[in-house]
């Protein structure tokens, strides 16, 4: 007993330890940062409920547009507080004032910037905390508005701050998709890269396993290269390879009767 | 799509083209049936019990229903997923016509 509790005490001193150096925010912390968020996003959901109650009451055409208008502008008037919590190290608030970017009142040619700047405040203060893959998955969808170099950017920067091997194999996949079905070759070849990373260094990953669909498109079933070899057996059981038709133009056609 | 599918079949049955197909319904007794109603001639791989996540269409990683290849004669991928039957027409039409060059 007393040798086992020799093994057990440094592991509960080192943990937090551990969690102060990682900068995580302990499950106190995180529920704490949770209410603060939910307590002003509570009183903008409330608003917005009673202003669409009364659009509904409402008979007057010229108070409903008034309501209306009162309604849509809620969350700009609500954008300094909940970019003020993102600034105090609300990740929640932060994840709101990306998605509402628009709110923020800046113009519409800013907004890039702005992103970029509140994405560059998620990698600073929350890279290393499990909450930076909620902010990798919004960022992955902003390829229209912040381009790929920039999400390419952002998210190493996570992966490189990230102790945890499934969000650090997570963003690695993530950026083999985002890139996986680029038309430039040159970014096709570097979402082969970010695959061939994510199987070298996590091959157990889960990951991994759903990578590899993607990355044998990506290697083997491009315009230019030999089809694979299909061997399988037709629908009257009689085998066939897809090679047999060498010499003819092939359709061939993945299909169903559904 | 059958009906371009025949169309196609029909307009190049003398030419070096094959309609080849990787059929994905899991009960081939249901299907059988069909294949009369519909004159589905062509050949068609069997991706297995699995239906849609049969090892053909895991291994090639089809994501969407239909998915078509154009293969030219020397085995080379040419085109994925042509979007319409017009340009799906030319685009085979191209490669056969390579052939005869």
């Amino acid at each position: 007993m007393r040798a086992l509790s020799w093994i057990i005490l440094p592991l509960f001193l080192t943990a937090p330890a551990l969690a102060a150096a990682l900068a995580l925010a302990t499950p106190q912390e995180e529920d704490a940062r949770r209410a603060e968020f939910a307590a002003i996003e509570g009183e903008l959901q409330a608003r917005s409920d009673e202003l669409a109650a009364a659009i509904k009451t409402s008979d007057s055409v010229r108070e409903r547009g008034r309501l209306r208008r009162e309604r849509k502008a809620l969350a700009g008037e609500y954008y300094a507080r909940f970019f003020a919590l993102a600034e105090a190290g609300n990740p929640h608030a932060l994840l709101w004032a990306i998605q509402n970017a628009k709110a923020s009142g800046r113009e519409k040619s800013a907004l890039p910037e702005l992103k970029l700047e509140l994405y560059g405040q998620a990698v600073e203060r929350h890279a290393s905390e499990a909450i930076f893959l909620t902010f990798f998955d919004e960022l992955v969808g902003e390829r229209k508005a912040l381009g790929v170099p920039s999400i390419e950017r952002i998210a190493l920067r996570g992966f490189e701050a990230n102790a945890s091997a499934d969000v650090r194999a997570r963003i690695l996949f993530g950026l083999g998709q985002l890139l996986a079905r680029a038309k430039e070759q040159a970014e096709r070849e570097r979402g082969i890269a970010y695959f061939e990373r994510l199987e070298r260094e996590f091959g157990d990953s889960t990951w991994t396993e759903r990578a590899a669909g993607d990355l044998f498109e990506l290697k083997r079933l491009q315009t230019g290269m030999v089809a694979p070899e299909i061997e399988g057996s037709d629908l009257d059981g009689v085998e066939f390879k897809l090679s047999d038709y060498r010499g003819k133009v092939v359709m061939l056609d993945f299909w169903g009767d559904w | 799509m059958y009906p371009h599918e025949r169309s196609l079949v029909k307009r190049l049955q003398n030419e070096p083209f094959a309609l080849i197909g990787v059929n994905s319904d899991g009960d081939l007794d249901e299907l059988r049936p069909r294949l009369e109603e519909e004159n589905i001639t062509w050949r068609s791989f069997w991706n297995g019990l699995e239906g849609t996540g049969g090892p053909i269409s895991t291994a090639w990683n089809v994501r969407g229903w239909p998915t078509v290849y154009l293969i030219d004669h020397e085995g080379r991928i040419r085109f994925k997923n042509v979007r319409g039957e017009k340009e799906l027409d030319e685009a085979i039409d191209g490669l056969l016509a390579e052939i005869e060059r």
